[in-house]
């Protein structure tokens, strides 16, 4: 046998095949590329996670007043933002500076919205401190099946540098993200909602921002952390789940949509606030919110939509269903077909 | 002369989109609770949109389909235009006859069109001056005749070119869906990756479509 041929493994052991240290070596060295890659990929996968973090501890913790632009397929506004934290509570406001008033007050207790010609609504407000899509830290291996996260390099906004991250959809269930991450302070100067053709749907842009405070991260080490949504995994970490003992009785969802599936829920009824049952399904990134509630007569069949957001309707045994979500319309129709009552 | 309070500089502000620094919270809790500004508040958005040439309700929008209708149903003399031929091909039933004799055979139309745009000033401005936030049109009234199709096209160009969607007349339903959306938009902010921001969505949309 010459020296340069190397006896391996083979499937039939009364008939070892042979292969040079050559084929040896590239093999080896294909392996090694292959595993580098991978390490590279999980590396700017693990950079990306990193920044949606800075982003997202930015957005609870800083201060500021800018002007944003909105622009979803040919509608532009204007809107002015304001956000600062009184005590431990940030309240936050927006008005649209074209068109008719349309302006959002988020309080202590409340957020109060005065929608065209005067019109109020007012909802509780939802803390942090009860949040149910992201309990812990974004669930990056559940997300892998259907989004890509990936860094997209560097840009500049509102005169300001940022670093681009991308949450790429898979496929058409679910739309996708373009954050421009300032690289000074981590907040999103530019947010792209984005569908599977990465097409965007909605942009929200600021063009002039003013932060309120000078701290920096040092500054507020001694502060008490406020809490994130997002933060980088700690290796071998488990996933987390969401409410998953949320108690859907007497209804029931079959057959989600890939990916998707019920995070969150309000009480059974007696204990629900008017009869009104709240459900939110979600692939750990998208959220698409159920109401279910007694059929008075004003529900809807059908599909609408604002901006990207979609919103479907029907009728199931004497209940309107109600299901509103930052989700493509198949998607919103399917997990709204997905309600039945349990048998 | 009455001294305007605090709260109504702050809507006044408001209303012309330059609030003062926190007087734009103020402002919203203080029609968020008190009935009788928030009426001023809804005047002021009337009177202001008014005076910036935008329509306010759908009753409004239509006022322009209604006066098409009115101006087609008039029984003025029609007759083919012999002196220029049409550029899109109509039946001739449908068609005016403008060329001639306009003075004399068209001032009923004329007056009728006066009377529709003092119709249409009067919808537009009055609730908000006269009848308060409670004086809006009626939108149930039905409408009477149906305009010619070639003035539906038209009426139909003008439509896709008005500046913003109205939605005083937006049915309960909507609303509902409103207040829904309002309430998922929390729900998934306080969970979400981008905070307040995608509050931007329901500030920068005019309505559900």
């Amino acid at each position: 046998m010459p020296p340069w041929l190397v006896k391996v493994a083979c499937v039939n052991p009364m008939r070892p095949f042979f292969l040079s240290r050559g084929a040896c070596a590239l093999i080896v060295v294909g392996l090694c590329l292959a595993s580098a890659a991978v390490a590279a990929e999980r590396a700017q996968e693990r950079a990306s996670l990193e920044l949606l973090a800075r982003m997202a501890k930015a957005l609870s913790e800083r201060e500021y007043e800018g002007t944003l632009v909105y622009l979803n397929g040919h509608h532009l506004s204007t809107l002015r933002i304001a956000r600062r934290i009184k005590g431990d509570q940030a309240q936050e406001s927006l008005l649209a500076l074209n068109g008719p008033v349309r302006a959002v007050a988020r309080g202590g207790r409340t957020v109060t919205c005065v929608l065209p010609d005067a019109r109020l609504i007012s909802v509780p407000r939802h803390s942090a401190a009860m949040a149910t899509l992201h309990p812990s830290q974004l669930d990056v291996e559940r997300l892998r099946a259907y989004y890509l996260i990936h860094p997209l390099g560097r840009s500049r906004v509102a005169g300001r540098d940022t670093q681009v991250v991308g949450i790429i959809p898979k496929d058409d269930l679910r739309y996708g993200y373009r954050f421009f991450i300032d690289e000074q302070t981590g907040l999103p100067l530019k947010t792209d909602l984005m569908n599977s053709a990465a097409i965007p749907i909605e942009q929200v842009m600021f063009t002039q921002i003013e932060f309120l405070e000078k701290a920096d991260d040092e500054a507020r080490a001694d502060a008490p952390a406020r809490r994130s949504s997002v933060a980088a995994p700690p290796a071998g970490a488990p996933p987390a789940e969401g409410s998953e003992a949320a108690d859907t009785t007497p209804w029931r969802f079959v057959a989600l949509p890939a990916g998707y599936r019920l995070v969150a829920g309000d009480p059974p009824p007696g204990q629900a606030e008017g009869g009104r049952r709240w459900f939110m399904i979600s692939d750990g990134l998208s959220a698409v919110s159920v109401y279910i509630e007694p059929d008075q007569g004003h529900g809807f069949s059908g599909h609408r939509h604002v901006g990207a957001v979609n919103a479907a309707g029907r009728v199931v045994q004497g209940y309107q269903v109600t299901v509103v979500g930052e989700a493509p319309l198949p998607t919103v129709q399917a997990i709204a077909e997905a309600l039945e009552t349990q048998p | 002369m009455t001294t305007a309070t605090p709260e109504q500089r702050h809507l006044a502000a408001l209303i012309d989109g330059e609030p003062d620094p926190g007087g734009f919270e103020r402002a919203i809790e203080a029609i968020a609770r008190d009935a009788a500004l928030r009426a001023r508040f809804e005047r002021g958005l009337l009177i202001g949109r008014a005076l910036r040439g935008e329509t306010s309700s759908l009753a409004a929008r239509t006022i322009g389909a209604r006066v098409s209708a009115a101006l087609a149903s008039e029984p003025v003399r029609m007759r083919p235009d012999r002196s220029r031929p049409p550029l899109r091909p109509a039946p001739a039933r449908w068609r005016p006859d403008w060329s001639s004799n306009q003075g004399a055979s068209n001032r009923p139309a004329a007056a009728l069109a006066i009377a529709a745009s003092l119709v249409a000033v009067a919808i537009l401005v009055g609730p908000g001056l006269i009848g308060g936030p409670s004086g809006g049109p009626n939108r149930d009234a039905p409408s009477r005749a149906q305009p010619a199709p070639a003035l539906t096209e038209i009426n139909a160009i003008a439509q896709a070119w008005m500046v913003e969607p109205r939605t005083l007349d937006e049915p309960a339903e909507s609303r509902v869906l409103s207040a829904l959306l309002v309430d998922h938009r929390e729900r998934a902010s306080a969970s979400g990756l981008t905070g307040f921001i995608p509050y931007a969505a329901v500030v920068g949309q005019s309505g559900l479509r």
